[in-house]
């Protein structure tokens, strides 16, 4: 690995730029640089002082046209109760009369960045609703999986027919749970390991839109616990 | 003496600053990445295909109006905003993997890497709510190789330029040699030290990853058990490795593993002795943890930008066989 860029030319002279295009990439480069630092350090825990970089003219601007506006924190577990994958089930009446419950996203998408797409709009509401603090994009989310949804189903429209809308987190087996003699224990997709995060009554309104009331308390659902050593860390 | 300290300071400071950004370079190793990562752009791109009208048509999932409430003040831009009905949206699509697909093969390499990029990036910001691990790597090292000729080789825009000079000079057994280029340097250099500072914030993401459920807290990264609790998600894994069960001890040293080498990545990867050795393991850690992540395009993604570090004479010793496109 003798010859990275700079060290192949490092022992004779080599033909660098001018003076002023050398200036001008420099400014640049520590413009660009500033902003990664900016981003790096402010996206997620937030200083006094980081907190002000984020507002220096142009640098939000920049990052999010370039997608960089990000910490990069990529933990991909932190096995929290959120960190689970989640899924959202439609209990419909369709126009026939009959009862139908979809499960979205579909069981068996692949390859698994199409189930991963869906997954995280589902995600999304469980995070949201944890957060507590965007009721209305919560909704907006929601309201939009949900018209989707009907509309694929056939779903029946109007005030009078209620259809239930459930978000639910799947939690997770420790190793304790695998080799437990308790079969259901054994089985991931036991119903026993889903908990609901969010819950609503849903009409599917004539003009298409979603009219939503949610359930109280149905985020605040304790994840079960199920037997086992490590059952306490099950997320 | 203190103004003699920073007098060379300052000057040491600036020569090291020339010599790690601007002594040009050949353009091997951003070709090569430019193949991979187009490819990896298609295949994530025609992972979109099916879903496409799901996705992001007016009565789809993400409807743009709900978009453009849900992303508040977040600046963006898109095409795909622009479009209306489904067939426009599939025309949009095809046309974008086409893009892709023609910068994949190095024509007109730099007029399709800003193409590309702004293609990829319009997916991202149509729908940001819906994107996982992999755009924004994707978006980095496409952003790095719009700044360099990463077309010079394995590009169909060299074999015109061979053809070109062939014709010019009939009997002539080689092409002239491309010259170094400081672009080239540049964009390496930036990909470099950004693919770095990714893999210690990921290092420090994991490290800081603490659960305070059922009122204790749980750091997974630091008890052993994180790489446990990716291999239990049935729905997201590639494969299923449960019966890591039986063996506590593998688990814990592959979560310790992937810590430890992420770090290490961050800072010791500038260390000429340990940078064979990391590019080795990234080899390695990336596809086991795209099984048990089910991040496929992620982790072949950070593969694809490590090789960033890779020096364009190895590049060149690696995939080129003939001496005739010698550039010396």
């Amino acid at each position: 690995m003798k010859h990275s860029p700079v060290e192949t030319a490092a022992g004779s002279q080599p033909q660098l730029p001018s003076q002023t295009m050398r200036t001008i990439l420099s400014l640049l480069l520590v413009l660009h640089l500033f902003a990664l630092l900016v981003a790096l350090v402010s996206n997620d825990w937030v200083s006094v002082l980081t907190g002000r970089l984020r507002s220096v003219p142009g640098v939000r601007p920049y990052l999010q046209l370039l997608f960089m506006d990000l910490s990069y924190r990529y933990g991909l577990t932190s096995a929290d109760r959120l960190d689970v994958d989640f899924q959202l089930e439609a209990d419909m009446t369709l126009e026939d009369g009959s009862k139908k419950t979809v499960v979205f996203p579909e069981q068996g998408v692949w390859p698994k960045e199409r189930y991963r797409r869906y997954e995280r709009l589902v995600h999304a509401i469980a995070e949201r609703t944890a957060d507590g603090n965007d009721p209305a994009g919560t909704a907006l989310i929601v309201q939009s999986v949900a018209a989707r949804l009907f509309s694929e189903q056939g779903a029946r429209k109007g005030r009078a027919t209620p259809h239930r809308i459930r978000c639910r987190g799947h939690s997770l087996q420790a190793p304790g749970d695998v080799q437990a003699g308790d079969r259901h224990q054994q089985d991931p997709f036991d119903p026993r390991y889903y908990w609901t995060a969010y819950e609503a009554t849903a009409w599917w309104l004539p003009d298409g839109e979603v009219e939503l009331l949610p359930t109280e308390g149905a985020g605040d659902t304790a994840p079960p616990t199920v037997n086992g050593p490590r059952a306490d860390k099950t997320p | 003496m203190i103004a003699q300290y920073f007098r060379t300071l300052v000057d040491r400071f600036g020569t090291a600053w020339n010599r790690f950004w601007f002594v040009p370079s050949q353009a091997w190793t951003l070709s090569a990445i430019r193949v991979l990562a187009g490819l990896a752009a298609i295949y994530v791109h025609a992972t979109l295909t099916p879903d496409l009208a799901r996705l992001f048509a007016p009565d789809g999932l993400l409807p743009g109006a709900t978009m453009v409430q849900l992303r508040g003040t977040w600046t963006s831009f898109s095409y795909l905003s622009l479009v209306s009905g489904t067939t426009e949206l599939y025309a949009a699509h095809f046309l974008g993997l086409v893009v892709l697909a023609v910068f994949t093969v190095g024509l007109a390499t730099r007029f399709t890497s800003i193409l590309s990029l702004i293609v990829t990036l319009s997916y991202i910001h149509r729908g940001p709510i819906v994107t996982s691990l992999g755009e924004p790597i994707l978006t980095v090292i496409l952003f790095y190789l719009c700044l360099a000729p990463c077309g010079r080789h394995f590009s169909l825009d060299s074999l015109l330029k061979q053809w070109k000079a062939r014709r010019q000079v009939p009997l002539a057994s080689t092409v002239p040699p491309t010259a170094p280029s400081t672009a080239v340097t540049v964009a390496s250099r930036l990909l470099q030290v950004h693919l770095a500072a990714v893999y210690l914030a990921m290092a420090v993401g994991k490290l800081a990853a603490a659960s305070t459920f059922n009122e204790g807290i749980a750091r997974p990264w630091w008890t052993g058990d994180a790489i446990w609790w990716l291999v239990a998600r049935p729905e997201s894994r590639l494969a299923d490795l449960t019966w890591l069960h039986s063996y506590p001890l593998l688990y814990s040293a592959w979560t310790h593993a992937v810590v430890l080498f992420e770090a290490s990545f961050g800072i010791l990867i500038w260390n000429r002795l340990a940078r064979p050795l990391l590019l080795a393991a990234a080899f390695v850690m990336w596809p086991l943890l795209a099984i048990v992540t089910g991040q496929t395009a992620f982790c072949m993604l950070m593969v694809i930008g490590s090789l960033a570090f890779v020096p364009p004479e190895v590049m060149r010793r690696l995939l080129v066989r003939g001496e005739a496109l010698s550039d010396e």
